[in-house]
């Protein structure tokens, strides 16, 4: 039974992958300009060839499509054209080795702030449903979750980083080389990503909670003399956390590519900046690869949400009786 | 399964939380200390080799790491630098370098004729691991189509050891400044011609730095002394001074200034648009402002193969349209002059006669009658489509620019922007309808021509249809006569073929820490000038305490 | 008879965005020590909502609650929230009427069971899960050990509600509330959690309120009944006075609508014509006026009192069953 589930859930994951790869093989051709122009505009007849060719645009769209599909499996990303237009360039793995740790890291940190922030705060508004303290601070949230995270990051970088001189406004650390260097960097870029998460993940936890504050188990669990905080966390909070788990989910495949405006702020150039950049100057190669990527990326945290669905509710673990 | 599990958690978080409360209780760094600097640009530092033709902010890096034959000393004269001496025959089509003995690179080569002979080679395209681009189309054209080593091997010869000798098929006589160009024909050791990675993540050069790493994503660059540097400084001690310098790459401009006030830099580069900043930034007493000259002309190039512009009423409705004066307070707050001729006015292009004249006016009236006159000719209203890049400064100037174009009646929007190598990329591949660039106009024609002449290096986005002009800046070039230039450049600013807007000089700051900048004494006597076309001497620089 | 609960004067009112509703008017009752009452009536009569006022399990801004309730010799109603909630599970219980509903669907049982041992009882983890089990012997269900480790999902209705009251139980409380603890259960589910409740109330001395719609429950597992009606008790006795004399038409509807296992199948069930007044706007008179085939011009003028017949039985109707008064047609 639960296997079935877990094989059907892989076998969509992989016809979503599919999807999403073909679709874009096919929207990268549709792209304005030629290629060839863009990417090697001093070539020789014999260099064009040779990318027309490495491009797949001498063949259909179908062919090359699995041909990219294949080196990719093989770990093959294609190559990053340099902008010097003569057809040379960098494996674009070897950006991605760059770029993606550090995304990564900063999606892992900005999570773990946002919902180590937002449950509690979630939950205390649930609390106080409706009283003049929950409307107050709801209607703040409201008003903090439409503020682009880039304001926030350039509004940090002056009062926190220049002011206060607190923290350093630019670059990246990798945690190897300096660990508490590392976290210093990633402080405002995180807390800019953060504050407008945790107000939408704590509104989304409040609807929920106060939901599942008007269930009998509650009321059940009151008059077994338990204090509001125990019910709080330990019965209220797991039932009401799957609209949080599953915007999580989207969020964090978001922040993978989408936080290039905060990385371009704080000069952190991780994998948005690269994904932006590719577009930008036609990378075919690498537009293709780093898509299937956040694809990928984007059905692994599904799968882990379906996971931890699991483990937050036994129910969908054996199939609901 | 729970409670184990859950108290590793609450462990695991209770140390991260310990992690983050340690390193944000230390006091925060201050500017990088004595031996170290760290330098802010603000475009990605691409490849170094002879393909790739980096741009300002690059070169100052690139010119750390290797160095060319000829230099631009601070009075805009073209010195010998790696070369002891420059000699060429009377009808300039000889050319003959001597190179200095004893000057080392960082893997240990000499340099001698030979190197130089292959960097020409691969400069020229001649080297299979080097594609042809850009800058060998330019040097393609000097030697009059060089196709294989043995047609090479006539045109270029050591003779002996130190000396290099050019025959070339027509006169230049700014050759010399051929290997200079801006910092950008360095001269690289032989190994590195010899691997593909030439440039992006390894390279040899003569400079006062060697690469120590080279980002794949160009985005930092590291850099250490070369213990055995050629040049000396005043004192006759040894060179450079840092121990390390660090490039790093900060797109937005408000954050190389937020960095650099707070001493996360020592360095940083600007260009004019970052007027706002560079106010700033001059109101504080820890920094310090050095401009260029401003002699680096932004102008629009039409693209005259397709319309709107191949319409001369079109160009010149434009350039009646634009406020020059209006355009530069918007773009760079007073850090720039409106440009009504190309270059400044010791530039043999510029026709202004020591400010005395203009190529091109403002004048709505006028601008007016060009846009009826196009609508006339073509049935068509005028209707112009901006090329933005995505910078906020960009944006604002092409706004700018729009606003000026529709008060003149025609129509105006901005394409989706993207990089700004994209814009240029395009430009080439005839994309645009005009390209909106600066071309380095310094004080010789020498950079200038690549882009003003009909050659076979085919600079689709920046050419104009007329081969009439384009002959006359051959012939200008052939000979090098002042009189020639300007009959070219009139045509040039009559048909509007280029559109002038403002003219700038690059901006470096630095902390008021940073000393020796542009201090390093050249061999042949004379300096660098401190924010020079190929950046600033780094030599001598160092952060004190 | 010693008193266990003493509710006087109750009212509960909430307010809605109609008017405010009251849902409970001015009910007197009591529990004596050891005894089972029942409280009957149809849904929506106020008899759930009276029992969780008069425990203190309402909450939320909107409620108001007003009177006075003495559990055990206190007086709840003059406590603060935290310590009428230490009166929980020790002093008072409750089973609720939906076992589907009142256990929390992502906690196993044995956390479910343990935690008020361990909160309450200050028992540590092994001894709370010990005593879980036995508990759940208590309430005859085979293998407790295996039980704690499931989930609810797992269990079927009649296990839920065993689990449920386990959980009642678990802190040995003097007074059991047990609302409709059989409505969601099969028939023969049913007989079983009811004597299992009856056997528990003996063994473990508690007394019980038990609310039902069902008089057949009332008739065998209680002492005293209360009948509530539109948010009032309209009638209350002890268990054999009320069958033995009933006054009210409307406890009588009540009695009719109890399923026969002596019906004939396809014979309907005679159930209570018409509708529970608008408790937003209550009528002047009786509320059951527009329901009752012996309502007179009086019913409809004037509300009537809680009478008492004489022996303790009181019940509020102008013209009480018995009494010489034509059926209407």
């Amino acid at each position: 039974m639960k296997y079935r589930v877990a094989l059907k859930n892989l076998a969509k994951a992989v016809l979503v992958l599919f999807l999403v790869t073909f679709s874009i093989s096919i929207l990268v051709r549709w792209l304005p300009g030629d290629p060839i122009e863009i990417l090697m505009p001093f070539a020789t007849e014999e260099g064009r060839a040779a990318l027309r060719a490495e491009l797949g645009l001498d063949i259909n769209v179908v062919q090359y499509y699995f041909s990219w599909l294949f080196d990719l499996l093989r770990g093959d990303f294609g190559v990053w054209y340099a902008s010097t237009g003569d057809g040379g360039g960098v494996p674009v793995r070897s950006m991605l080795a760059v770029a993606l740790p550090r995304s990564l890291l900063i999606m892992l940190y900005t999570m773990v702030v946002s919902i180590v922030f937002a449950v509690p705060l979630g939950i205390f508004l649930a609390y106080r449903a409706e009283t003049r303290t929950d409307k107050t601070i709801s209607n703040v949230l409201f008003a903090v979750s439409s503020i682009p995270s880039f304001a926030i990051g350039l509004a940090l970088a002056f009062v926190v980083g220049v002011q206060l001189d607190l923290l350093p406004v630019i670059g990246y650390v990798p945690f190897a080389e300096n660990p508490s260097e590392h976290f210093r960097s990633l402080v405002m870029p995180v807390v800019s990503l953060s504050i407008g998460l945790i107000a939408t993940f704590s509104r989304l936890l409040r609807v929920d909670m106060i939901a599942t504050l008007r269930e009998d188990f509650v009321t059940m669990a009151s008059s077994k003399g338990l204090s509001n905080m125990w019910i709080l966390w330990r019965h209220v909070l797991r039932p009401s956390s799957s609209t949080l788990m599953t915007s999580a989910a989207l969020q964090m495949g978001a922040l993978i590519g989408g936080a290039v405006v905060i990385e371009s702020v704080f000069a952190l150039n991780g994998f948005g900046m690269l994904l932006t950049t590719a577009i930008a100057t036609r990378q075919y190669l690498a537009i293709q690869s780093l898509v299937a990527l956040i694809a990928i990326a984007y059905i692994v945290f599904n799968l882990i949400v379906d996971v931890l669905y699991a483990v937050v509710d036994p129910r969908v673990r054996g199939g609901r009786g | 399964m729970n409670k184990l599990s859950r108290g590793n958690h609450r462990k695991v978080a209770f140390v991260m939380a310990m992690a983050l409360v340690a390193s944000l209780s230390q006091v925060a760094p201050a500017a990088a200390k004595g031996d170290d600097i760290v330098i802010l640009i603000g475009e990605k530092d691409s490849g170094w080799c002879a393909q790739d033709s980096p741009g300002l902010d690059q070169i100052s890096a690139k010119n750390a790491v290797a160095e060319t034959l000829t230099i631009m000393n601070e009075k805009g004269k073209i010195v010998p630098y790696l070369a002891k001496t420059v000699e060429n025959s009377a009808d300039f089509k000889t050319w003959k370098f001597t190179l200095r003995e004893g000057i080392y690179f960082h893997d240990g080569e000499e340099l001698t004729a030979a190197t130089v002979l292959a960097n020409v080679a691969a400069n020229l395209g001649l080297n299979p691991l080097i594609p042809a681009s850009l800058p060998a189309i330019a040097w393609q054209d000097g030697f009059g189509g060089v196709t294989s080593l043995a047609q090479f091997a006539a045109k270029a010869q050591a003779l002996g050891k130190y000396v290099v000798q050019f025959n070339l098929p027509a006169p230049r006589p700014l050759f010399n400044e051929s290997w200079y160009a801006n910092g950008r024909p360095v001269i690289w050791s032989t190994k590195t011609l010899q691997t593909k990675a030439c440039g992006t993540t390894v390279g040899a050069g003569t400079g006062p730095f060697k690469i120590r790493s080279k980002g794949v994503d160009q985005f930092q660059t590291v850099l250490e002394a070369n213990p055995n540097y050629w040049r000396k400084d005043a004192a006759g001690k040894r060179l450079p001074k840092a121990a390390t310098v660090t490039y790093k790459v900060v797109l937005d401009a408000a954050q190389r200034t937020n960095a650099l006030v707070k001493g996360q830099a020592d360095i940083a580069t600007f260009g004019a648009s970052s007027g706002p900043q560079l106010n700033e930034m001059k109101k504080n007493a820890k920094l310090v402002l050095f401009e260029g000259r401003r002699d680096t002309t932004w102008s629009f190039h039409m693209n005259t193969t397709a319309a709107p512009f191949n319409s001369k009423s079109a160009r010149l409705a434009f350039s009646y349209a634009i406020d020059r004066e209006a355009l530069a307070k918007v773009v760079a707050k007073g850090n720039a002059d409106a440009a009504y001729c190309f270059g400044a006015t010791y530039h043999p292009y510029n026709l202004s006669n020591g400010g005395k004249k203009k190529c091109a006016t403002f004048d709505l009236a006028k601008a007016k009658q060009y846009v009826a006159a196009y609508k006339t000719e073509t049935g068509k209203d005028l209707t112009v489509l901006l090329p933005t890049t995505e910078s906020t400064e960009s944006a604002k100037a092409n706004q700018a620019v729009c606003n000026m174009l529709k008060k003149a009646g025609a129509a105006c929007s901005l394409m989706p922007p993207v990089t700004a190598t994209a814009v240029i990329l395009r430009g080439f591949a005839l994309q645009q309808q005009v390209s909106w660039f600066n071309v380095v106009a310094g004080y010789s024609p020498a950079f200038a021509d690549l882009f003003s002449r009909k050659t076979n290096l085919e600079l689709s986005g920046f050419r104009f249809t007329n081969p009439g002009l384009a002959a006359c800046f051959q012939t200008a070039l052939e000979t090098n006569a002042a009189a020639k230039y300007q009959e070219c450049a009139a045509v040039l600013h009559g048909e509007a073929y280029w559109v002038p807007t403002y003219n700038e000089g690059g901006f470096i700051v630095a902390r008021n820490t940073v000393t020796g900048l542009g201090e390093t004494p050249l061999p042949v006597g004379g300096k660098r000038p401190v924010v020079g076309l190929s950046g600033f001497d780094i030599a001598s620089v160092k952060v004190s305490d | 008879m010693n008193s266990m609960m003493s509710i006087g004067n109750l009212h509960v009112r909430f307010a809605t965005p109609f008017g405010s509703l009251e849902a409970v008017r001015s009910v007197d009752l009591e529990i004596p020590a050891g005894a089972s009452v029942g409280i009957v009536g149809e849904s929506g009569s106020g008899k759930t909502v009276a029992c969780r006022a008069a425990m203190g399990l309402l909450s939320g801004s909107n409620v108001q609650r007003d009177g006075t309730v003495v559990f055990d010799g206190k007086e709840l109603t003059a406590m603060t929230r935290e310590e009428v909630r230490n009166e929980f599970g020790t002093g008072m219980a409750m089973i609720f009427q939906d076992p589907m509903t009142a256990l929390n669907p992502v906690r196993r049982i044995g956390t479910q069971l343990s935690e008020s041992l361990r909160l309450r009882l200050g028992m540590d983890k092994k001894a709370a899960l010990a005593r879980s089990a036995e508990l759940l012997s208590l309430v005859r269900i085979p293998d407790p050990e295996a039980m704690l480790k499931k989930f609810p999902y797992q269990l079927s209705g009649g296990m839920r509600q065993r689990v449920m009251i386990a959980i009642a139980i678990s802190c040995n409380p003097k007074l059991l509330f047990a609302d409709e603890p059989t409505t969601a259960l099969d028939v023969t589910v049913q007989a079983q959690i009811l004597q299992l409740l009856s056997e528990l109330r003996r063994d473990l001395k508690m007394s019980m309120v038990l609310i039902t719609h069902d008089l057949g429950v009332v008739a065998n597992h209680t002492d005293f009944v209360a009948v509530m009606y539109a948010g009032e008790v309209v009638e209350q006795a002890t268990t054999a006075e009320l069958f033995a004399n009933m006054k009210m038409p409307y406890t009588q509807a009540l009695l009719n609508s109890i399923p026969n296992i002596e019906m004939k199948s396809g014979e309907r069930l005679q159930v209570i014509e018409g509708r529970l007044p608008n408790p937003v706007d209550r009528p002047k008179g009786c509320g059951f006026v527009t329901r009752c085939s012996y309502a007179q011009q009086k019913c409809h003028d004037e509300h009537p009192p809680l009478l008492d017949a004489g022996n303790g039985h009181l019940y509020r109707c102008w013209y009480p069953l018995g009494h010489t008064i034509a059926r209407k047609p």
